[in-house]
């Protein structure tokens, strides 16, 4: 994957955390692998995703209107419990972990143990 | 001529050159590659540092201490992290026989960030501090001095987040701040990466870790408004 140059990443991280602009899929990808963060967690709108799906599922979403801290705070709640409750949705919205990676396919846990293995035999 | 495994030379300049492409091969995440490539390399140093003599000895074990640093990192990544810090505490001791603070600071960092993501964070925090303090006075040497200096300032800081000490981790990233600034742009060698990018992603990663704590004043603005997780999310929600 070619990255973007410095100067783009680094106004896209400033628009994002002023609130600015939002990053875009591509980077969204970058920043969750690179803060090593689910992206529900850092991307308010996808958790706002998952949690119309919890509600739409659980029938809540009537009682749900927006116009206060506390609302918020229990809009929160809900999409964090949503996330951690429902794994669908969070498997489809969270990317992959960076996996160990070779040529683009990604190492076995097998490979995994092996080249621990071998370092482990060399220290 | 000295010759390591598979009859390998083990002359300084070779070995530096597979360090660095080990180097290179860990910022791609090309971990099976590495996994052929590290338990050579790790051989032959180690055989090298032993069997050099005077200058070429010195190289020979900074070079060690390098590989070290990449194979805790590559052991961390991979998730083992008691060898990841068996890994690290070799490159601290490599480092510390041949006196050169930019290395100590360099394999410091690497120990501070096997200790920090198994919540070892006092023992991260104290070794991040009390390396970055070894440059005190040097941060400006060079560009690897300034980016190392930054790189532990950040992890100190991460640590503290992690510790709910919301104050001291802004001010410590606001000192990493004045690093990244005087660098102004990232930095990456053997040593560490560190720039105004890597500032920024932990700022982010930082609110994250404090959570709903509200004391974060001093943090990146936008996010020092309310400092909280949900004011991160509000603010990703307006896409």
């Amino acid at each position: 994957m070619a990255l973007p140059d410095t100067p783009s990443l680094a106004a896209t991280i400033s628009r994002w955390v002023n609130n600015h602009r939002q990053p875009n899929e591509f980077y969204r990808v970058l920043l969750s692998r690179a803060i090593d963060r689910p992206r529900w967690e850092l991307f308010g709108d996808e958790a706002a995703l998952i949690l119309r799906v919890a509600e739409a599922s659980s029938g809540v979403a009537s009682e749900a209107s927006v116009t206060s801290d506390e609302d918020v705070n229990r809009r929160q709640l809900l999409a964090h419990a949503a996330a951690l409750g429902t794994a669908a949705p969070v498997k489809r919205l969270t990317p992959p972990s960076p996996a160990a990676q070779i040529g683009g396919k990604p190492a076995t846990g097998g490979t995994e143990r092996e080249i621990i293995a071998a370092i482990r035999r060399a220290l | 001529m000295l010759s390591g495994t598979a009859g390998r030379e083990l002359g300084i300049d070779a070995l530096r050159r597979r360090v660095s492409g080990a180097w290179r091969l860990r910022q791609r995440s090309r971990y099976v590659e590495l996994g052929g490539l590290l338990p050579g390399l790790l051989t032959d140093t180690q055989l090298a540092s032993r069997e050099l003599a005077g200058d070429d000895q010195a190289h020979a074990l900074t070079v060690t201490a390098h590989a070290y640093n990449t194979t805790s990192s590559v052991l961390r990544r991979l998730g083992d992290n008691e060898l990841a810090l068996i890994a690290a505490d070799r490159a601290v001791q490599t480092a510390r026989s041949v006196d050169d603070p930019l290395l100590l600071a360099a394999s410091a960092y690497r120990l501070a960030n096997v200790f920090l993501p198994t919540g070892r964070l006092v023992e991260a925090k104290e070794v991040a501090l009390s390396a970055a303090a070894g440059l005190d006075g040097r941060q400006d040497a060079s560009g690897s001095h300034l980016a190392i200096w930054g790189s532990l300032l950040l992890t100190a800081a991460l640590a503290a987040a992690r510790q709910g000490e919301a104050s001291e981790a802004w001010e410590l990233l606001g000192e990493g701040k004045t690093a990244a600034r005087r660098l102004g742009a990232e930095h990456a060698d053997l040593h560490t990466i560190f720039g105004p990018i890597s500032l920024a992603i932990s700022g982010v990663q930082m609110a994250a870790e404090l959570g709903t704590d509200t004391t974060c004043s001093g943090g990146p603005s936008g996010l020092t408004q309310c400092g909280c997780r949900r004011t991160w999310s509000s603010a990703a929600r307006t896409s």
